[in-house]
């Protein structure tokens, strides 16, 4: 298969699903949602059990209900500046933050959708422990948009949540979870049907995402947008992609899970030819076998207490091992459920057996069971027999399903742009009323002034600024700077070059390594843009000013100047200078005119540091040295 | 709250009522979906429907508004009950109201009631390792904020009957604002009790797989059903974990946190005991042991009792208004070791002189919660309460002398027996040593 598929005669369908972090307070607190570095380092560690709630209890019998609340310990670290109570679940939720709503407001209006009069939050039941409270808040925003290129998509809904809490680490029993990340904001845009090519829906994943950052104050980094990716093929069945990282990868994925579902429905073709008839597969103990010599994991099963149990699959030779995607076989897909269930490893007779030295373990099995060549043997070692039969069982019912074909299911995005099984599909989750938190009503006025406020298109910004005498290249650059709003805004409202207002965003900023810029405003950018207007001070100490406000915020620009002695020095001063600095280099002017330029420049640039503008004085310069 | 009059008269015509599936038809766009009922926390003129998503959104109701019924509401699946140990040790639980005791409606989020000892298991079914609920009542459905003496009596004939009729020890589940008054007031009202009395309740909903409910109910259910403890006391949340519960002796506990799962600490007091919800008892302090003996029930509260705090510029005029509508008792939350305002224009001392001349009893307790009043120390202090005659509250708390005073003068007619009494340690509401370890516990 090296030839690309014809999608559309597969009926390639995808869905996709946004995740996308706001640059915001937290969404129910007033904690920073900056994550930390170090989340090892935390003030405190709280314990806590999420138990399945009531009415879900009440269906199961005493002990089945007792053991399902005693599985679960989980353990939360608190951190200084991002966690107070209310990620504790020791404290109410405060009222919705209003910066992250404005802007989910700002997102549905985006992407064309129907916002409601009046937004709900609720409570989506989670027991996994990623939320302290058993559940997540989510808000619908709006539905029914779309965007309109590179494909046509509905956009079916748009929401506003918080996060969970990250995770950190899994014991036996236990659960760590990090309490930073819980509650930072979070947009969920679900699109509608995409038919098209993966290449197709990648660019169109990709929009999605600039449009998102043309908003400003959208999160940037690694984890900070995550997709959730619906995929179906003509024959196969919904398979949910979770937590896709890299939109970049998303055209591999969408290739590979085809070839997957494909190879799936090879797999069935070949289990009808083979005739193989209705799979009943009866579980062995097969550790007797394996009581002599066996690998280390095998040996230490048995001596605490297990073995090493499995089946015959008759007729099965050669469909373990296939191939569905590189080094991922159809038994590797049988690892990933054991794996789910707390069993690391599944041994088939259609993996070398070589590595593992049980070839004439499993000749022994084969003759005492009388077992033909076209027969499979599956094995797995756990150190509880119990265990072993469960997942023996979903194993079992996964290699029945190979005769479906493709199982739908969810599974998760993981390195290599492959996926691995997380867990049956569509466990729908409860949701009711979030009753701590009143509805917010939007008026009429109020959409009308999120309409205001939505940025424009992504190829209308660039033309806008391309207008303004903008290179192309930095009109781009722009448009993925997260001040693109600065930047239009300054460009709106004083008189300054554009360019240089672009280049400040894109490039000063960036050399101002050390600094963080974080606490300026908008009103702070333009308060120093005002005063370059102005000629108070040298386009080249931009950088300089900017600095030095971010680390004192309180001082007003006029101060800045004047105590860091920044302003901007006069032509008629730096002519006068120039025709000192050419007497006195008369001889080198004469000889090597080139060279006395740029020894003059820098001897310039050098006693006026930062108070003069290069390109002024080497203007100055040249007209001098012309005469 | 309810639906505006303009949104009920479409709902009416249309015969649709909350829990029915809907279409709502607004400017070219439809909406279907489950009607909600309207709710305090949304606008009456805004129709809530929860979409097949699950998410609720409101339509506001506009003239062109048309609403079409689909589907009358389907009936609820009952949920099942789980069944009791009738072998483990018979308690009781009385409800008096609160979330703890109640059952989500996940539909519309609205909380009701719950009516069964089952129903209540089925919440918490670890109850049934340690104890069997032999009887649940519900004696009252109020809101914490709204307890009154007549609950505390009702509570404590209940009581008796409970413990002289078979149960072992009770669990009462009760709102948490004013768990630490009724705890008071049981630990007074029920004379002799040799046997666990736990009250206890959720500061975190029962809706959500955190809540805070079910260990506190467990670790009461275990103290009423195993502890040898026979004393009122209040068992909920020790620290921010779910790991165990503190047994608070109900004289001496005190909410101290709005919305903190461990709330309830011990004030100048350590705790009786440390309940874990596998069963285990740890004793912390001496306690009046557990006897197989008849509880009897001295009921009555003098309801015209005072509470007043000190604060500068306090006004001591304010004396008048209560003694006009003939105040039987006062305690004076004072400020440090037990002042009230002495030496200036607005000096308390010649109002509590009247009061006390006219032979009502004054409790001086302290705002700073923990410590001692010391009558004493300053002269200031000699002077409220030697020479106007104000009773120091030693270790108790203001909350405790309040119901302890309400008591005494409603079940004590001798005037010095009464103030005797209010100096003598009754049910462990003063201690004699201020232990080290008791502050900030």
């Amino acid at each position: 298969m090296t030839e690309k598929p014809q999608y559309e005669e597969l009926e390639l369908k995808a869905g996709l699903e946004f995740h996308q972090r706001l640059d915001t307070d937290k969404l129910f607190c007033s904690c920073s949602s900056h994550m930390t570095e170090e989340p090892e380092k935390s003030i405190q560690k709280i314990s806590r059990y999420i138990r399945p709630t009531e009415s879900e209890l009440g269906k199961m019998d005493p002990a089945a209900a007792k053991e399902a609340i005693k599985q679960k310990q989980f353990i939360y670290s608190l951190y200084k500046d991002s966690t107070c109570l209310v990620e504790t679940d020791s404290e109410p939720p405060h009222p919705i933050d209003k910066e992250a709503f404005e802007l989910a407001l700002i997102i549905a209006k985006m992407l064309n959708c129907d916002i409601f009069d009046e937004i709900n939050v609720m409570r989506k039941t989670v027991v996994d422990g990623s939320n302290t409270t058993g559940f997540q808040r989510t808000a619908m925003i709006g539905d029914n948009g779309h965007i309109e290129k590179p494909l046509e998509i509905d956009i079916e809904g748009v929401f506003l949540e918080e996060e969970s809490a990250g995770i950190l680490g899994e014991t036996k029993g236990k659960k760590e979870y990090r309490l930073d990340r819980l509650g930072i904001p979070l947009v969920e845009i679900a699109t509608g049907i995409i038919k098209g090519t993966p290449e197709e829906i990648k660019e169109t994943a990709l929009r999605i995402g600039t449009m998102l950052r043309t908003t400003g104050k959208v999160k940037r980094g690694l984890g900070t947008i995550r997709q959730d990716l619906n995929l179906s093929i003509k024959q196969g069945n919904r398979v949910e992609i979770k937590g896709i990282q890299e939109i970049d990868e998303l055209e591999e994925i969408i290739e590979n899970e085809v070839k997957r579902q494909l190879n799936l429905l090879e797999i069935k073709e070949e289990i009808n030819e083979r005739d193989i008839g209705k799979i009943d597969l009866s579980i062995q103990d097969f550790t007797k076998y394996f009581e002599e010599d066996a690998p280390g994991f095998m040996k230490k099963a048995i001596s605490k207490g297990g073995g090493v149990y499995g089946y015959v699959v008759p007729k099965f030779k050669g469909i373990l091992g296939k191939e569905l995607l590189t080094d991922h076989r159809f038994g590797t897909e049988l690892a990933h459920i054991a794996e789910t269930l707390g069993i690391p490893g599944v041994i088939h007779t259609d993996e070398d057996l070589g590595k593992y030295s049980i070839e004439e373990n499993i000749e022994e099995i084969k003759e005492d069971k009388d077992l033909s060549q076209e027969d499979s043997i599956i094995l797995i070692a756990s150190e509880d027999p119990e265990k072993a039969k469960e997942v023996l069982k979903e194993l079992e019912k996964r290699i029945k399903k190979a005769k479906e074909g493709v199982p739908p299911e969810t599974r998760k995005s993981i390195e290599e742009a492959k996926t691995k099984y997380l867990r049956p599909l569509g466990s729908e989750r409860r949701m009711y009323p979030e009753t701590d938190i009143p509805t917010i009503k939007v008026n009429e006025e109020e959409k009308k002034d999120i309409e205001e406020k939505t940025p424009p298109k992504p190829e209308k910004i660039t033309e806008e600024l391309e207008e303004k005498g903008i290179s192309s290249e930095l009109s781009k650059q722009s448009l993925k700077s997260p001040h693109i709003n600065n930047i239009r805004k300054i460009i709106k409202e004083t008189e300054v070059d554009p360019t240089t207002i672009a280049t400040t965003f894109t490039n000063t900023l960036k050399e101002l390594e050390d600094v963080n810029t974080e606490e300026l405003t908008p009103e702070n950018y333009k308060e120093i843009f005002k005063s370059l207007e102005k000629g108070k001070f040298p386009k080249d100490a931009v950088g300089e000013i900017i600095k030095i406000k971010s680390k004192d915020p309180e001082r007003s620009i006029d101060q800045i100047i004047e105590e860091e002695d920044l302003e901007k020095i006069s032509e008629q001063e730096i002519e006068d200078k120039i025709e000192e600095k050419i007497n006195e280099n008369q001889e080198l002017v004469e000889e090597n005119p080139h060279r006395a330029f740029k020894v003059i420049m820098g001897q310039m640039m050098k006693e006026y540091q930062g108070k003069v503008d290069g390109e002024t004085v080497s203007r100055l310069l040249e007209e001098k040295m012309d005469k | 709250m309810d639906y505006s009059k303009k949104v009920k008269k479409k709902l009416k015509e249309k015969n649709a009522s909350p829990l029915d599936r809907i279409k709502i038809k607004k400017r070219e766009k439809t909406y279907e979906g489950v009607l909600m009922p309207n709710t305090e926390m949304s606008e009456p003129d805004c129709i809530t429907i929860k979409m097949d998503n699950g998410y609720n959104i409101g339509i506001e109701n506009t003239k062109d508004l048309e609403i079409e019924k689909l589907e009358k509401r389907k009936k609820k699946k009952k949920t099942r009950e789980i069944e009791q140990d009738e072998s483990k040790p018979p308690i009781s639980l009385l409800s008096t109201g609160g979330t703890i005791s109640s059952k989500v409606e996940y539909e519309t989020g609205g909380v009701e009631p719950a009516l069964t000892a089952e129903e209540i298991v089925a919440q918490t079914p670890e109850i049934t390792e340690h104890a069997y609920i032999r009887n649940y009542e519900q004696v009252s459905q109020i809101a914490s904020e709204d307890m009154h003496s007549k609950v505390w009596e009702k509570l404590a004939e209940k009581v008796k009957q409970e413990l002289n009729n078979g149960s072992r020890g009770v669990v009462i589940t009760h709102g948490t604002d004013t768990m630490h008054y009724t705890s008071a007031a049981l630990s007074f009202m029920l004379t002799k009790l040799t046997k666990p009395v736990v009250l206890t309740g959720a500061q975190r909903s029962i809706d959500r797989g955190s809540t805070d409910a079910s260990m506190n109910l467990t670790c009461a259910s275990i103290a009423a059903a195993q502890s040898n403890i026979g004393e009122v006391g209040i068992v909920m949340h020790a620290t921010m974990n779910d790991d165990h519960c503190y047994y608070i002796r109900g004289t001496k506990a005190r909410k101290m946190h709005t919305s903190r799962r461990d709330t309830f600490r011990p004030i100048n007091d350590k705790p009786i005991a440390k309940i874990k919800p596998n069963g285990k008892i740890n004793k912390l302090q001496e306690h009046r042991e557990y006897q197989n003996k008849k509880t009897k029930a001295e009921k009555g509260f003098e309801k015209k009792i005072a509470i007043i705090k000190a604060y500068p510029e306090a006004d001591p005029e304010i004396i008048n208004h209560y003694e006009e509508k003939n105040y039987k008792g006062y305690v004076l939350e004072g400020t440090g070791l037990g002042h009230m305002p002495t030496q200036t224009e607005k000096t308390w001392i010649p109002k509590i002189k009247e009061i006390t001349k006219k032979g009502k009893p004054v409790i001086g307790t302290s705002q700073c919660i923990y410590g001692r009043v010391n009558p004493n120390v300053y002269k200031n202090l000699r002077k409220l309460y030697h020479e106007a005659g104000a009773i120091p509250g030693q270790d108790m708390t203001t909350e405790t002398a309040y119901v302890k005073l309400g008591w005494l003068l409603a079940t004590e007619k001798d005037q010095e027996k009464i103030k005797e009494k209010i100096k003598k340690n009754l049910r462990g509401e003063i201690t004699k040593r201020s232990h080290p370890k008791t502050f900030l516990y």
